[in-house]
């Protein structure tokens, strides 16, 4: 049985050991079969922040048995805007962290535009999200005219390759972006509100928890995350664009499934779909250097999906 | 139609992991004659109209419908066999209109043919008339009155020829003009040769309707009457199987002075109007009356889930507006809702999480996370004091009974330590045993100085365990009445909600 | 009636749309009032609107797929594969291309039934599958140099009539109406999604009904290939793919709804077609084509926000089961 959120007992430890293990084993096989584990490493180290916290924006509106299919344009516009910040005002002093704070808000404020949308005026996360995605791609496409944005301050592209006490900044962003989280979810009331809308929202209304407020949150939460994503992308790419990251869908779906997100809703933990997308990440970059394309990632990861969601049929 | 059409349920058995819900179901019917079954909440009603309608597959039994056995039982061969159930929801379709409805059956069984416009019309205003309603057939079914569903679903089962006609508590949502006009039906079908099987525990409508009543307790039918041998008491005695216990009130706690809940000419517009109601300290005070008078609506109200047009709510004398439920519980408030299972509880999350979901603000630690040590003590000391039979707080409260699962929901109350308690059916579902238990439960809160505010459609029930009761009649609240210590028997009460 | 149909109120919101858009492009944009642009415009829309009257069964079914583009795809390389084997004439291209996507559909049905997991997530998995392993298979390689009779002017041909998008597409509109209004099959597709637990009470429902919603979708995905396919005079895998989610939103913009039993023919044309209107509209008076999706989603957020509002007051209580 899976475990709620909140009570992170046995069900959600075992799963975490469970990919971690299946993690550094794919991490090994790959490594030493290839004899490129440092660039193998590489590779990892550089996409799996963006992703992680892409998966994060997407596991927590499914904990509240939603789903948010804005997140790569909402990372995308909040690097845009950051970026457009920076090309207006420059890239010294204070305008630095302010440009940063920009493209969170904009992320934060398209969360919540579809948190508003579903927790007022009740529409379903699917077309809600769908909304926000068409209108942030379009804002997004319709600023840049559809090019990348370039021309930042040095200091964005070197932020990817800046360590801190040996471990590369972007790393530990994530990681610390992930600590918050998985405080919010598995230790603060908020968790334990947020299972129980995923679960029932009704009954979540009868015993006094506003409903309202969780969707609000879970999506603003949901879009900073995302622009989060989108700030570790634009110093990777040392440009921002709309286009970026098209594929990412699929897989923070399946790290979110495969870490024991329940689709319905109401379950979750997330250290697990860390480990997931770890897992998945050192899988592709695997794939990459046996050779095979993007494609066979899509199918791969489209088969994992429905057979995890098989065997949770199973196992019902 | 030659010969009488008889259905015979021999020895129904059915079993859902390991629990017998029917242990032995017995029943006939025969055309032109109308059976009611009786029984209380948990008796296995339900589930015998599901195996009737083909929903459900019995473990073991057998239904024989004209002398043949009907062997495939899902609900297409059910239908072809004559059977049509009336379920308390009417499955119709709310997105499809009147005509589309009632004429279902026809598309179903002719899947090739055309749908046409008039003939489908024609058809629906032949079945409606002989339910004496006159709908417009363009009309969907989802913006109708509940009464008219209810005789659209019928026409629904009259236009697929139905021979046995099950009706499933079909009075709980009529008001009384209602209920006389379906009564007419009835007696109408009953002379055109169908057989109809009327599931109700009233009295009144069982001994003005039934020509026999079986009786169903604990999943098998224990008795049948005929019509000249039903009385009241002797229904009441072989539902419970206890000789009149409705004789014993319980002994209550004396109450405060203090008001603790008033509502002062309290309206919801379409629900109810100028309702006065005062509930002290430590009071027991019961609202009761038909399904459909307005009760749940004016809980609804009183807990800040819904919003009044007129009047006022005071809590503890003070003038209380609430914008939502959180206000409500802000204010010392707690309800109990009618539906348990979609309202009352979150049935995969864990009986910790469900007890602990509506204090959760009281059990955080100076960094705002949650204080697990408090929440475990409290969770700990709230399932001893309700006796909630669980292994493991952290198993999902789904797998607990029905008492079980109302206590976990009354802990989650108690642990907001409310000043007034608030409680909608607090017993449905629930069986003897257990309803003792929840008794006991709410008399010792009263006793503690929690004001209890108790709505059952039960009139019994009410009359034995407040000190007060309110009768409530289409949205209009009447003043209380006492009933602690035998002020008022339980035949005037009732003759005062049915009246 | 007390209350008009959540369809009929979408219908007047669109047509009130419309009628502006045409009134405004008529007086203000150069070019835009003339029959070919017009028509032009309906082209345009013509595959998105084959591929909505697909969606519509599904959606009003209760049910959701967004795996059709590559369905398409799919359908179009299989008919382009056979295209360069050897000669086939329409009837047999119509009925591969068709066929496949049936095939597919059905495939979807079963999984997106059997899984019991939202179907968005299912489907999401089943387009990268789709989309995936036909980019794999083609090499990404472009199919062209197809048979004469196939490049005429028109997407096919039925006993030798030439049949153009618009026609096509009306005719699959026809068929739409006929099916959910007058068949057995669009009565209960309409009652599953209305109250799914009165519809398997009442005997159908289930599997059969997913089989005909997602199945009608597959097949009409598989013709929307050929008609991509006979206007570009050229398949390349993957090149419907992405257009997924603008046909979701024409499609609920018309009136349908994701919780199912709603829906109609002429909403969801209308919907495709103002969609279609605005971005001919935009590129016509000058404007930046880049304004099309951001003024397309904020037209969806603004339609559906009272739409749903509306909705629920005439929401039928959920009874007890």
């Amino acid at each position: 049985m899976t475990d709620a959120i909140g009570s992170r007992t046995d069900g959600s430890r075992r799963r975490f050991a469970l990919a971690g293990a299946a993690a550094l084993a794919v991490a090994a096989f790959t490594a030493f079969g290839f004899g490129d584990a440092t660039g193998l490493l590489r590779s990892v180290a550089h996409q799996v922040p963006e992703l992680g916290l892409l998966v994060l924006a997407m596991a927590l509106p499914m904990m509240a048995g939603g789903i948010n299919l804005a997140i790569v344009a909402i990372a995308n516009l909040s690097a845009v805007a950051t970026a457009l910040a920076f090309a207006r005002l420059g890239g010294d002093g204070l305008v630095a962290p302010l440009a940063l704070a920009f493209g969170l808000a904009v992320g934060g404020g398209c969360g919540a535009l579809i948190g508003a949308l579903v927790a007022h005026a009740r529409i379903d996360p699917v077309v809600a999200s769908l909304g926000g995605l068409m209108v942030a791609s379009g804002v997004g496409i319709l600023v840049t005219n559809g090019s990348a944005v370039t021309g930042l301050p040095d200091f964005v592209a070197a932020a990817a390759d800046r360590t801190v006490f040996g471990l590369p900044l972007m790393t530990l962003v994530f990681l610390a972006a992930t600590a918050l989280v998985a405080l919010l979810v598995h230790r603060a009331p908020f968790g334990r509100r947020l299972s129980a809308v995923g679960h029932n929202a009704q009954a979540s209304l009868y015993s006094g928890v506003d409903v309202a407020r969780v969707h609000l949150t879970v999506y603003t939460l949901s879009g900073i995350l995302s622009a989060l994503a989108g700030l570790v992308m634009l110093s990777r790419f040392n440009s921002a664009r709309m286009g970026y990251g098209d594929s990412y869908l699929l897989v923070t779906l399946l790290a979110a499934v495969l870490g024991g997100v329940d689709p319905k809703g109401g379950r979750g933990a997330v250290w697990a779909t860390v480990a997931a997308i770890l897992t998945l990440q050192i899988s592709a970059s695997g794939l990459n250097l046996l050779g095979a394309s993007q494609h066979a990632a899509s199918v791969a990861w489209g088969g994992i999906l429905i057979a995890k969601l098989a065997l949770d049929r199973i196992r019902a | 139609m030659a010969a009488v059409s008889s259905l015979v349920v021999e020895d129904l058995v059915k079993a859902f992991q390991g629990n017998a819900v029917l242990t032995g179901v017995s029943l006939r019917l025969e055309g032109g004659r109308v059976a009611a079954l009786s029984g209380l909440n948990g008796a296995g009603k339900s589930t015998v109209i599901k195996i009737l309608a083909g929903v459900l597959a019995a473990d073991g039994g057998r239904i024989v419908v004209d002398g043949r056995e009907a062997h495939r039982l899902d609900p297409a061969a059910m239908k072809r066999a004559g059977i049509e159930v009336i379920f308390q929801d009417f499955a119709l379709f709310p997105n499809l209109t009147v005509a589309e409805n009632v004429t279902f059956g026809d598309a179903v069984a002719t899947p090739w043919r055309l749908v046409r416009r008039r003939p489908t019309h024609a058809r629906a205003r032949d079945a409606l008339a002989l339910v004496g309603a006159d709908l417009d057939p363009e009309a969907e079914v989802g913006g109708l009155p509940i009464a008219d569903r209810q005789l659209v679903a019928i026409a629904r089962a009259l236009a697929h020829d139905a021979r046995f006609l099950v009706l499933d508590e079909p009075t709980a949502s009529l008001t009384h003009a209602e209920v006389q006009r379906l009564f007419a039906v009835v007696a109408d079908l009953k002379r055109r040769g169908v057989a109809i099987l009327f599931i109700s525990h009233r009295y009144a409508e069982v001994a003005a309707i039934a020509d026999e009543v079986f009786v169903l307790r604990d999943g098998a039918v224990v008795r049948t009457f005929a019509r000249d041998e039903l009385t009241a008491a002797a229904l009441h005695e072989a539902m419970t199987g206890a000789a009149s216990p409705a004789a014993t009130q319980l002994v209550l706690p004396p109450p405060g002075d203090a008001i603790a809940l008033e509502a002062v000419g309290l309206g919801r517009a379409g629900a109810f109007a100028e309702v006065d109601l005062t509930v002290r300290a430590g009071e027991i005070v019961g609202l009761t009356g038909l399904l459909g008078a307005g009760k749940t609506e004016l809980a609804e109200v009183l807990f800040g889930l819904a919003r009044p047009d007129a009047g006022e709510i005071r809590v503890a004398g003070r003038a209380r507006r609430f914008r939502s439920d959180r206000d409500a519980v802000a204010a010392g408030l707690a309800l109990v809702p009618e539906d348990r299972l979609a309202q009352g509880l979150v049935l995969p999350a864990s009986v910790r999480d469900n007890v602990a979901l509506a204090s959760l603000d009281r059990l955080t630690d100076r960094l705002g996370l949650v204080d697990r040590r408090r929440r475990d003590d409290l969770v700990r000391r709230l399932v001893g004091q309700l006796q909630i039979r669980v292994a493991d707080v952290a198993a999902p409260v789904a797998r607990l009974s029905g008492g079980n699962q109302q206590r976990v929901v009354l802990a989650k109350w108690l642990a907001t330590d409310p000043a007034v308690l608030i409680l909608d059916g607090p017993t449905v579902g629930v069986d003897v045993a257990a309803r003792g238990l929840i008794y006991d439960l709410v008399r010792a809160a009263a006793s503690r100085g929690i004001a209890v505010l108790l709505i059952s459609n039960e009139v019994e029930e009410v009359w034995s365990i407040c000190h007060r009761v309110h009768v409530m009649t289409a949205g209009r609240v009447a003043r209380a009445i006492p009933t602690a210590g035998g002020a008022v028997p339980l035949q005037t009460l009732e003759a005062s909600v049915h009246g | 009636m007390a209350e008009s149909r959540p369809e009929t109120r979408a219908i007047r919101r669109l047509g009130a749309g419309m009628a502006l858009l045409l009134v405004g492009g008529g007086l203000f944009v150069p070019g835009f009032a003339s029959t070919d642009n017009l028509l032009d415009v309906v082209t345009s829309a013509g595959i998105a609107g084959l591929f909505a009257l697909g969606l519509l069964m599904v959606l009003i079914a209760g049910e959701l797929d967004i795996s059709f583009t590559a369905v398409a795809s799919i359908a179009q390389f299989g008919l382009a594969l056979l295209f360069t084997r050897g000669d086939l004439g329409w009837a047999s291209a119509i009925l591969i291309s068709g066929g496949i996507g049936l095939a597919l559909g059905l495939v979807n049905a079963a999984v997106v039934t059997w899984l019991r997991a939202p179907p968005i997530i299912t489907t999401i998995a089943l387009l990268n599958v789709y989309g995936g392993g036909l980019a794999l298979l083609s090499r990404g390689e472009m199919l062209y140099d197809f048979p004469v009779w196939f490049s005429d002017a028109a997407v096919f041909r039925v006993f030798g009539l030439p049949v153009s998008l618009q026609v096509l597409l009306l005719a699959v509109a026809t068929a739409a109406t006929l099916v959910l209004g007058r068949t057995h099959w669009g009565l209960t597709l309409r009652a599953a999604g209305g109250n799914r637990e009165a519809a398997l009470r009442q005997g159908v429902g289930g599997v059969a009904v997913a089989a005909f919603a997602y199945g009608w979708l597959g097949f009409l995905s598989g013709i929307a290939g050929l008609a991509q396919a006979q206007l570009l005079q050229a398949v390349t895998p993957g090149s419907l793919i992405g257009r997924e989610l603008d046909v979701v939103a024409a499609t609920i913009l018309g009136g349908a709804s994701l919780a199912g039993g709603r829906g109609s023919v002429g909403g969801t044309l209308l919907g495709v077609l103002f969609i279609a209107l605005i971005g001919n509209v935009l590129v016509l008076s000058g404007l930046s084509p880049y304004w099309h999706q951001a003024v397309t989603g904020t037209v969806l957020i603004v339609a559906v926000a009272p739409f749903l509002r509306g909705r629920r007051r005439a929401a039928i209580p959920v009874g007890a089961s």
